[in-house]
């Protein structure tokens, strides 16, 4: 169980995160939706140390230290790979360092995607950057993936047929966190959904209740974000009027 | 060079070409030591001939030369290591992936080892230099013109003299 209390971050002046507290469990799927700059990322960077921040941030009730570190998995949607290395220099790589390495997992992905083993990664295009970030992180073989934007420069039947292999491919105690705005392609696919704007957790539903509601995923973020449909009609009105 | 390999980012592309300039940096530098030396002795040993002094100023007057190149040769070491370090950031952010590695020095070692090493054998190489060029300057110097012993101490060999 990973468990966020009060977190809070700021980049100079700026707060970007108030009292941010959140906690999740093994085998969740969650969609961590927000407009741009609502802290979406920043929160995965501070939950993975990558980032200092005040707060606490606890995975089975102890601090992420090395010891535990190896339980997550990051696709940051940054390239957080070696822009010379080749997808087989990462998977020798990963299976160093980290003892859980899936290689099968691995394989099977980069086959799925069709993404080539002896390219250094840099030569690939973004989009298929995007593709090994993503494979790279659900082979790690950690509880906890969190991935930030993975469907960037994606066409869309990549990402359809993407969430299925990953709904088929994921193991009970897996957890994934992943933030996009995608939110109708996802809602199928994620178990639930937690909403942040502007640096502030303002929705946690489970897609459980959600359906008992009647209500879909854009339904609940658009009251939550209190949506006005009259928004694109006052706008045009406005421009051409 | 698979063990030179783990001394560098991962991938990382110009470990040949950084290893050879490097050692070419310290030949360059070390040729231009000697030469240094070679030519405040020899001015040295002209003062004498025209009679404007009876004696040889202290060796570290002659080797201070010797330090100085010492001194850039750390600082290409410095521009290594931080080239090496800001690999990770450049163009990818792998510094994010090596942050979350269990083994918590990896990064370190992958930027600060190679220059490091650097650094000890051109200063063993600086060591041996002027452990020669001082042989060189108490055999090759008739003994009326050598300084006081202490100007010729060993141990002072290694301390420049800037006051000149």
């Amino acid at each position: 169980m990973v468990e966020i209390k009060d977190l809070n971050k700021k980049y100079g002046m700026q707060q970007v995160l108030y009292d941010v507290s959140l906690s999740f469990g093994p085998g969740e799927i969650i969609g961590l939706f927000g407009e741009n700059g609502a802290g979406k990322t920043t929160l995965m960077k501070c939950v993975l140390g990558l980032c200092g921040y005040t707060g606490e941030v606890l995975l089975d009730g102890e601090k992420i230290s090395r010891e535990n570190i190896g339980r997550f998995a990051f696709a940051t949607g940054e390239h957080s790979f070696f822009p010379d290395l080749n997808a087989k220099g990462h998977a020798d790589f990963m299976a160093d360092h980290f003892e859980t390495f899936r290689q099968k997992r691995f394989d099977g992905l980069i086959e799925f995607f069709g993404l080539p083993q002896n390219k250094p990664i840099s030569k690939l295009s973004t989009g298929q950057q995007n593709q090994f970030e993503v494979v790279l992180a659900l082979s790690q073989g950690a509880d906890y993936i969190l991935m930030d934007e993975p469907f960037a420069g994606n066409d869309v039947f990549n990402r359809e047929d993407f969430y299925k292999v990953l709904a088929g491919i994921l193991e009970p105690n897996e957890t994934v966190m992943l933030s996009t705005h995608l939110i109708e392609e996802v809602s199928s696919f994620i178990g639930r959904a937690v909403l942040i704007h502007k640096g502030r957790i303002i929705g946690d539903m489970q897609a459980e209740d959600l359906e008992d509601q009647g209500k879909s995923l854009m339904d609940y973020v658009r009251e939550t974000y209190n949506y006005r449909a009259d928004r694109v009609a006052q706008a045009i009105d406005s421009i051409t009027g | 060079m698979k063990t030179l390999e783990k001394l560098f980012p991962p991938g990382y592309p110009k470990i040949k070409r950084d290893i050879i300039s490097n050692i070419i940096v310290v030949v360059v530098e070390l040729l231009w030591a000697t030469i240094w030396y070679n030519d405040r002795y020899a001015a040295g040993m002209q003062e004498i001939r025209y009679n404007y002094t009876e004696k040889l100023m202290s060796f570290n007057y002659y080797s201070r030369g010797v330090c100085s190149v010492y001194i850039m040769v750390l600082g290409f070491c410095i521009l290594w290591a931080m080239s090496l370090r800001s690999y990770f950031s450049r163009r990818s952010r792998s510094d994010y992936l090596m942050k979350r590695l269990p083994n918590g020095g990896e990064m370190t070692r992958r930027w600060i080892t190679a220059p490091l090493i650097m650094a000890v054998i051109g200063l063993v190489l600086f060591v041996i230099v002027l452990l020669l060029l001082h042989l060189s300057f108490m055999k090759v110097t008739p003994a009326k013109y050598l300084p006081e012993p202490e100007a010729i101490d060993l141990i002072n060999a290694f301390i420049p003299d800037f006051t000149y």
